[in-house]
């Protein structure tokens, strides 16, 4: 006879062993034209996102907000059809479509329904390589762009963000620039359509394709995007200067009538490609980067100083930065500063416990975990590990990686990087 | 079609599993049935405030987040009007610790002082950072009154007013604990690489000691048919005018919520709806759009934009009328009715490819009714015809079911 034994609620079940995630294979192909193409396939809808990355972000113009522009104007209007008529068409099959500019690249995405790849390849084809860049069109979107920036300079958190990356980067370099009003009034359809041709050209191109992409579709690639069409020119590289690097910096930001302070603070730093980048980032994490960090533990779990707060550290192309921010009651703007500074000196002067790095390596294992389910965020994974020409094992030498990660190294990293003397710090409230 | 297993614990827990052996990431989502509706009308904000108070320690684990990270595992939780959700990733592998987790405060809270302290100080920082703090965030704080006189969603989920936050006591938490935090008022649904079966014996080992609990008989207050159009002008500082236009129509589970929320992508779903020329040709306004609540009780359709500069309320609601009339007048053509449905199936598709999703879909769904529902839900759509969409508009675009708000910048 079996018993039911006494459920034991106050220790937790003994952990699994966590496999390591199988990676899908990359199909990698190049169009005529010399378009790279990368193919993740999974899933289990019958769909396809196609993504185009090109070399058109802010780092690739000297005029400022020319990148997003030409990138919100892909899907504006052709030589055939407008931007509702294009929406309709899209629409009407039940695709969507994704596109953003970032300082480093732009990209569009089409998502589609397997069975109208057909329909809807043409239209995603036609946005690329035939944007006319309509007046009106264009009119409407500065003018939701001037409004938006206006409401923009009534939040704190966005006032505090502006300052502390101008203040890094300076706002002649691509990272740190400032846009005001005026700027606006300069974008010409002209000088967009003019960036359009020069950047959204096959050259400037790769291609990524997720999910589970028809046989056909993969065969007419070529037809559609490996032309001499639309090969574009050789373009010499951007060079900017960046400012010295800095000494510590308190900078405020006066909002009137503000209830609550947003704070930045942190500095200048590099990129993902960086010795350091990876070690860093596990002490980021246990400092700021989740929610039971030391900073969320203290100032929000026991102080209740805010609604939240978190640091990163963020890898851009051709530098980096890290920065602590949260917004908190005005009064109590410099008690949260004390007690951050004061988490920051703590990493400095004594390695983390076993335990607690322990946690932090499991909840990034579990993190990593979920940036690699399915074929979508793999596909996410491969373009940063290209974009940041990462070796091509690093994706899933991730836990071994993180395994090596040392409390010791973690202090090291602190008082590399985290000296007062340098860090750079922005309020913006009443 | 989500493929799941269903089974009811005898303490009426309701345990939902779709396996999904291509995701070594297990979701576990764990949704109440309660929400900012079942509050006192002198104690709002409270569903959300017991929300933070679940991660403050339970019976028998004094901390809630550092086990899941421990095993690799991320969560959170969100309230509405209608429920409190909790959910949770993890690695399939470590699936029971989310069930001794979840169990454990549903059993029992610790009911920590400092907890109640701490995180009524968190929820004031996020009153006044989300809606205080933020141009346009009291938005709403004015519309639901605007639109609900009786109904209990006249007051937003943050609740009403800073005061009932500071003024909540320990009792306040535990009755509405014991009140609404019990096993047959919760539906528990787990996707990814796991055996129902297993899941199961799981749910039963953890969840089936908790006893079940029926006091609360949900008695709201109905909001009766409004009569007469509504306006309210306000003055912000804020640099461009914005303008709404609000509709009483059905509950999430009413005949005909399918065709309003059609009648919504009709009119304001992007850039081929009838309210965009209104920015493209008519320059009214920078941006137009418009939407449905989803409440279960009787929700909102909601006209929503913001103004040109120079261009008057009055011609521009007037404008928005036009559309509407034009309409319920005429109803939709057959191409433009196509579009809207096929859009609502692919946003339906792509949504399946997320796991944590389909936990969330299918507890709702359950909660609600019925998780089989959630593969019926395309079919609703395809039924809608031409002429319900005229009706129903014409049902519902009536300036005496409206309530209008012009939020003027200074």
């Amino acid at each position: 006879m079996s018993s039911v034994p006494i459920l034991d609620r106050s220790h937790a079940p003994a952990p699994g062993a966590i496999a390591n995630p199988t990676l899908t294979p990359v199909q990698q192909l190049t169009l005529d034209n010399g378009v790279p193409v990368y193919i993740i396939e999974g899933g289990t809808q019958e769909v396809t996102r196609i993504e185009f990355a090109f070399e058109a972000g802010t780092w690739h113009s000297n005029q400022k907000l020319m990148a997003g522009t030409a990138n919100a104007m892909l899907t504006e209007g052709t030589s055939e059809l407008n931007g509702p008529e294009l929406s309709a068409r899209l629409d009407g099959y039940g695709a969507f479509i994704q596109n953003e500019a970032s300082r480093d690249v732009a990209s569009i995405a089409l998502y589609t329904l397997n069975r109208f790849w057909q329909e809807t390849l043409p239209v995603f084809e036609s946005m690329i390589k035939d944007s006319k860049v309509p007046q009106t069109a264009l009119d409407i979107y500065l003018n939701n762009r001037r409004q938006s920036h206006l409401v923009g300079q009534e939040k704190v958190g966005v006032l505090a963000r502006q300052a502390f990356s101008g203040q890094l980067f300076g706002e002649d370099h691509p990272y740190g620039q400032q846009v005001d009003l005026e700027d606006y009034d300069a974008v010409s359809r002209a000088v967009v359509m003019e960036f359009y041709q020069k950047r959204y050209t096959a050259r400037q191109a790769s291609l990524f394709i997720a999910g589970k992409p028809p046989k056909a579709l993969i065969a007419a690639l070529n037809h559609h995007f490996g032309g001499a069409d639309w090969i574009g020119e050789h373009s010499a590289p951007f060079e900017y200067r960046l400012p010295d690097p800095q000494q510590a910096l308190s900078i405020e930001v006066n909002k009137s009538g503000a209830l609550q302070s947003a704070i930045r603070l942190g500095r200048r730093l590099f990129s993902k490609n960086h010795p350091d980048y990876f070690p860093l980032q596990v002490t980021n994490t246990l400092l700021g980067g989740y929610f039971g960090s030391r900073l969320m533990t203290n100032l929000r779990e026991d102080k209740g100083l805010t609604y939240g707060i978190g640091s990163s550290v963020v890898p851009l192309r051709h530098s980096g930065y890290f920065f602590i921010s949260t917004e908190v009651n005005a009064d109590a703007t410099a008690q949260a500063l004390e007690e951050i500074y004061k988490e920051i000196g703590k990493l400095r002067e004594t390695s983390p416990d076993a335990k607690e790095l322990e946690r932090v390596k499991s909840y990034l294992l579990g993190a990593f975990l979920r940036s690699v389910s399915g074929p979508f965020s793999q596909l996410e994974q491969l373009r940063s590990r290209l974009f940041f020409d990462l070796p091509e094992n690093y994706i899933e030498s991730f836990p071994k990686r993180l395994q090596a990660v040392t409390s010791d190294q973690v202090q090291e990293m602190a008082n590399r990087y985290w000296q007062e003397a340098h860090l750079i710090q922005v309020v913006a409230g009443p | 079609m989500i493929e799941f297993e269903k089974k009811t614990l005898s303490n009426g827990l309701r345990v939902i599993v779709h396996p999904d052996p291509t995701s070594e990431i297990a979701a576990l989502n764990l949704v109440y049935d309660v929400g900012a509706r079942d509050e006192d009308p002198k104690r709002t904000g409270f569903a959300h405030l017991f929300e933070h108070l679940m991660f403050g320690g339970s019976a028998n684990i004094p901390e809630f987040d550092r086990p899941l990270q421990e095993v690799g595992g991320e969560n959170n939780a969100f309230t509405t009007n209608d429920i409190t959700n909790y959910y949770m990733t993890l690695p399939a592998a470590n699936l029971e610790t989310g069930f001794w987790l979840e169990s454990d405060r549903m059993l029992n809270l610790a009911f920590s002082e400092k907890s109640l302290e701490v995180q009524r100080q968190v929820v004031i920082e996020e009153f006044k950072q989300r809606y205080l703090n933020q141009p346009y965030g009291d938005l709403w704080m004015l519309l639901r009154p605007l639109i609900y006189k009786q109904h209990p969603y006249r007051w937003p989920t943050i609740g009403q007013e800073v005061r009932h936050i500071e003024e909540a006591t320990m009792a306040d938490v535990k009755e509405f604990f014991h009140l609404h935090y019990r096993p047959n008022r919760a539906v528990l649904s787990v996707v990814g690489k796991v055996e129902p079966n297993h899941v199961f014996e799981l749910a039963e080992k953890w969840f089936g000691p908790i006893p079940a609990d029926t006091h609360y008989q949900r008695q709201l207050a109905q909001e009766p048919e409004q009569k007469a159009y509504r306006r309210q002008e306000v003055e912000r500082e804020v640099p461009v005018n914005s303008f709404h236009l609000a509709f009483h129509m059905g509950g999430r589970n009413e005949e005909n919520y399918q065709t309003v929320d059609l009648i919504s992508d009709l009119l304001g779903r992007g850039k081929s709806s009838r309210l965009y020329p209104l920015v493209r040709e008519k320059q009214l306004f920078s941006q137009v759009g418009a939407f449905v609540s989803g409440s279960l009780d009787p929700g909102v359709l909601m006209v929503s934009g913001k103004l040109q500069a120079g261009v008057a309320f009055d011609d521009a609601e007037k404008a928005v009328w036009d559309v509407l009339h034009e309409l319920s007048t005429q109803g939709p053509n057959d191409e433009e009715l196509e579009k809207v449905i096929n859009k609502v199936e692919s946003s339906l598709v792509f949504a399946e490819i997320n796991g944590l999703n389909k936990a969330m879909n299918l507890g709702s769904f359950e909660l609600h009714g019925d998780a089989g529902d959630i593969n019926h839900e395309i079919e609703k759509y395809r039924q809608v015809s031409k002429a319900n969409i005229q009706q129903q508009a014409t049902q519902v675009l009536r300036r005496e079911n409206a309530s209008s708000l012009w939020y003027k910048a200074l």
